[in-house]
């Protein structure tokens, strides 16, 4: 770490003598400084906050401007001090990021987030990329990007092994044809330069190919393909995998049409991607306008796993759905309304389970009440092993809300009340509830906006199992003239909680601080 | 994959060759000759897709640089012009035009002021697009978007600790890369299984794509309280999201291992594993509803600690984990469980010493889910029927030690059933 603070002091530096000299610089800051006292009263393992006293700073900086024929901007961020959840007493760096663009060319250092593909590289990497962008060239982008993929700049520099060090280095090119197609190619590499948890080092090459077309009007096609090698580095033993991705979205106006067909086999590895692994699906959506107050959709979803029948059992879902909303109701101005109807179904073996769900909802305004809520009506059944098991299921909520208006002084208070029950021949009567109520009070011609909300919500469920808890909060906002986008702040929050499980407690948590931006 | 290499080649044929094909098919007999666009972006974002106020901070653009592009169509007949508005229809300023109606405009906006936009395309004889379709109102903040995605994230942690529902799903992105169905019910089973749900969370860092899209990575702690038997479970962790901006707001595109919503159906919903060091211990919940806290699942199948083995045991044999040998029963009583073929053709798992091994059913799946055993929920039984392939039981032997067990398969016509276990001799709920 010392290591670290000493790289970022060189950076402030260099910073500094980057910024006199040069033109049309403006750099923006803030700072958040927080101040916490958590007090607690019953036993300890019952709750996440700790009972203490707590610090947390963090500076961002961030600038941009022009240097001769080269724009910037960059972004740097520490915190420090205690948060409660890590790294307490201790200064790390949060974000680093320096952008450096001439004509076609840019260079992006630091925190480097480059989306080539969803199938190859859709995650920030702490390293370096380089961008050229020419849009009247048929190659129309070219970025490379070199890396290690780490999630927190404290991960990078820990000595920890339970994580793993990947080294990720790629490269993808764009064209375009005819303003209509575009063709992404990527080429991904990743290798772990660490193991973890008995998990072998294994080395990733990845080919995303993603395409997009707009030639027929109203009609956009999409598609990503893609094909991954993994090497067990010890074993030098090796998988391969694919993944295919394919859209057409239809939109006019109101209406909408989508159909969709994914495919990511059990072996497509891709660390720095973004998708779920062994899955088929399928998915058909349809909106109609039928006016601009009335409209119509239905859906259907299909997935299953166990592409390679490795598993014993497969899991199947399938999940159609219809609706109906609607605005302007029995030519009300406020009024907003709508219903669907949908079947969540899964069968894994001989475990089967469908939910049926009805759900309603409307809001509206009279005079000068607005209201609003929903209703969701819930038939679940699920067959186990030979035994059937059924459940009605109603959950809701409602709210109400006024505003009010004195001299300088505005006044929004709410109410808002949900419950949800469960009804089935061993669980009847479980079930929530939870009623709050809610103050919003500003004061803008002196930028001061408040809130209080006090509220009980109690559990019950199978085996006696019983919750409930009161719970208050209140949060105050100072944001002054003459500091424009700096504000002060005090939160204050009071829980009660008991448990049929004999853990009782009660946590008061204030917090209070200032966030000066510049 | 011979299937969807044939619907790729569909695609890419009506692509190339229906260039005059109707979209709109699916309108019912609608037919579209006026003058209109077959897409439209701004800054790679269409604008049917998002609301009529966006926001773009300042180092979200490319050079300062907010870009227009389009095609306009109409029918047969050619496109002569493309103007934009930036200021409410006052002035008009002409659209780089291509032959087939493709265009492009680029403007470099300034900070904090207003701009209202307006897109004219008109054909040769002067019939235009329907121009108040064409309208956003676009403002580009010079702050950085971290109050943004603070409030954000406030917002999905409070709708989800207050268990509503449809709130927290008016959050969640149409694209979820999960899908939106998916998590719908995911957290509606978070809900159905915790009583009580308490989540705080700092951000640690945010960084933002070329397209707008933005990368969030936070800390969180979380207390969640089981409905079924009231016990509370903590856990810790890192762990990542994308969201992606619609006009002014954000929506969740896409979450990462250790999930924090949805975490029922974790592994149907996060798009990826965040390995860290400060995800050895998150909260796991299987198929079957069992909980448990440990190091977070990743793609890559580790064989854990302990290496697993095949078993075969035909009716009325036995087996004794620590000696790794068979009994016949009725000739020895040295067994830990017993396998028992019964005439209605099913088979049970018996325990010796009735009461003295407590077991834990962990639903269905393998042996590789489970790299760390549950603390909590075992119950002293005689016997387990098997009735279904695939299920995975944990033992506690009466010496202490723990046993994974999965039930593969059974053959009748021998009365005879293959398991996979892996036994754990140090006492340590760890494999």
């Amino acid at each position: 770490m010392p290591v670290a603070r000493h790289k970022l002091k060189s950076f402030f530096l260099i910073s500094s003598i980057v910024v006199s000299s040069v033109s049309g610089f403006e750099l923006r800051g803030g700072l958040d400084q927080d101040f916490g006292f958590n007090s607690l009263s019953g036993p300890a393992s019952s709750t996440s906050v700790q009972p203490s006293s707590l610090s947390n700073t963090s500076l961002r900086l961030s600038g941009d401007g022009t240097a001769g024929a080269y724009n910037y901007y960059f972004d740097f961020g520490l915190r420090g001090g205690g948060d409660g959840m890590r790294y307490r007493g201790t200064t790390s760096l949060s974000n680093l990021r320096l952008h450096i663009e001439k004509e076609k060319h840019y260079l992006t250092a630091g925190n480097v987030f480059e989306h080539f593909s969803q199938f190859s590289l859709d995650a920030p990497v702490k390293g370096i990329s380089y961008g050229y962008k020419n849009i009247s060239s048929i190659v129309e982008n070219m970025t490379l990007v070199f890396g290690l993929d780490n999630p927190s700049w404290n991960d990078l520099f820990s000595s920890k092994s339970s994580s793993v060090k990947r080294m990720v280095a790629g490269a993808e090119v764009s064209t375009k044809w005819r303003g209509q197609t575009t063709a992404n190619l990527s080429y991904v590499f990743t290798n772990d330069l660490t193991s973890y948890n008995d998990v072998p080092e294994f080395a990733y090459n990845t080919v995303a190919l993603d395409w997009e077309n707009q030639s027929i009007a109203g009609l956009e096609l999409r598609g990503s393909s893609a094909f991954s090698g993994r090497l067990t580095k010890d074993t030098a033993d090796g998988t391969v995998g694919f993944a295919h991705h394919v859209s057409a979205i239809s939109v006019d106006g109101l209406n909408r049409a989508e159909l969709e067909y994914r495919r990511v086999s059990n072996d497509f590895a891709a660390p720095a991607g973004s998708y779920l692994q062994d899955r088929q699906s399928v998915k058909a959506k349809l909106r109609y306008g039928y006016s601009s107050d009335l409209s119509f959709s239905a859906g259907y979803l299909f997935y299953h796993n166990n592409l390679n029948r490795q598993l014993t059992v497969t899991t199947f879902n399938h999940k159609p759905e219809i609706g109906v909303s609607a605005r302007r109701l029995m030519g009300r101005r406020f009024a907003a309304g709508g219903s669907s109807y949908r079947i969540d179904s899964r069968l894994s073996g001989e475990v089967k389970s469908s939910d049926h769900i009805l759900g309603v909802n409307y809001s509206d305004r009279v005079s000068i009440i607005d209201f609003g809520g929903n209703l969701d009506y819930i038939f679940a059944r699920s067959k186990r092993d030979s035994v059937d098991n059924m459940q009605n299921r109603i959950g809701g909520n409602l709210s109400v809300s006024s505003r009010f208006v004195f001299g300088g002084m505005n006044l929004r208070p709410s109410l808002r009340y949900a419950k949800h029950y469960i009804s089935a021949d061993s669980t009847s009567g479980d079930g929530s509830d939870d009623i709050s109520v809610r103050a919003d009070i500003g004061w803008p011609g002196i930028g001061i906006s408040t809130n209080l909300v006090a509220g009980y919500n109690d559990q019950r469920r199978g085996k006696g199992s019983q919750f409930s808890k009161f719970y208050s909060n209140l949060m105050l906002n100072w944001r002054p003239d003459f500091l424009r986008q700096s504000s002060f702040y005090l939160r204050a929050g009071f829980n009660d909680i008991s448990q049929s499980s004999d853990g009782d407690f009660s946590e008061t948590l204030i917090s209070t601080g200032f966030n000066l931006e510049f | 994959m011979k299937n969807s290499s044939i619907l790729l080649s569909l695609l890419l044929s009506v692509t190339l060759f229906s260039s005059k094909a109707d979209a709109f098919w699916w309108l019912f007999g609608k037919t579209k000759d006026d003058v209109r666009f077959t897409y439209l972006n701004i800054n790679n974002m269409p604008f049917d897709q998002s609301s009529n106020e966006i926001t773009f901070y300042q180092d979200q653009l490319q050079n300062g640089i907010i870009e227009i592009r389009g095609r306009a169509v109409a029918g047969r007949a050619r496109i002569g012009s493309v103007q934009i508005s930036l200021d409410d229809k006052e002035s008009w300023q002409p659209a780089t035009l291509n032959d087939d109606g493709a265009f492009n405009f680029k403007f470099r906006p300034v900070t904090d002021k207003t701009y209202k936009i307006y897109i004219e395309a008109m054909e040769t004889a002067g019939k235009t697009n329907e121009i108040s379709e064409t309208y956003k109102e676009v403002k580009v903040s010079k702050h950085d978007i971290s109050s943004s995605v603070i409030e954000f994230m406030n917002k999905l942690c409070n709708f989800y600790m207050q268990k509503n529902q449809h709130a927290f799903m008016e959050l969640v992105s149409k694209d979820f890369l999960g899908d939106e169905a998916v998590l719908d019910r995911a957290i509606r089973s978070d809900f159905d299984l915790f009583l009580n749900i308490d989540l705080r969370y700092r951000i640690n860092s945010i960084a933002m794509d070329g397209n707008g899209g933005v990368f969030v990575a936070i800390y969180y702690n979380r207390r969640a309280a089981i409905a079924f038997d009231g016990r509370t479970y903590i856990d810790q962790g890192l762990t990542e999201f994308v969201l992606t901006p619609t006009g002014s707001k954000l929506e969740l595109y896409s979450m990462k291992q250790p999930v924090i919503f949805g975490v029922s159906y974790a592994s149907e919903i996060a798009s990826g594993v965040v390995q860290s060091d400060d995800n050895n211990s998150v909260l796991k919940i299987n198929t079957q509803g069992g909980v448990s806290v440990g190091p977070v699942s990743g793609m890559e199948i580790s064989q854990g600690k302990v290496k697993a083995q095949n078993l075969r045991l035909g009716s009325h044999m036995g087996y004794r984990f620590d000696e790794g040998r068979a009994y016949e029963i009725w000739r020895d009583d040295n067994w830990d469980i017993a396998l028992q073929f019964e005439v209605d053709d099913k088979f049970k798992i018996f325990f010796n010493g009735m009461g003295t091994h407590e077991v834990l059913d962990l639903g269905i799946g393998t042996l590789e889910d489970h790299l760390v055993a549950p603390e909590f929920g075992y119950a002293a039984v005689e016997f387990i029927e098997l009735t279904t392939r695939g299920k995975v039981f944990v033992i506690k032997l009466r010496n202490g030690n723990y046993v994974l067990l999965e039930f593969v398969d059974y053959d009748n016509s021998d009365q005879s059933a293959q398991f996979r276990f892996k036994y754990q001799p140090d006492g340590s709920r760890d494999f």
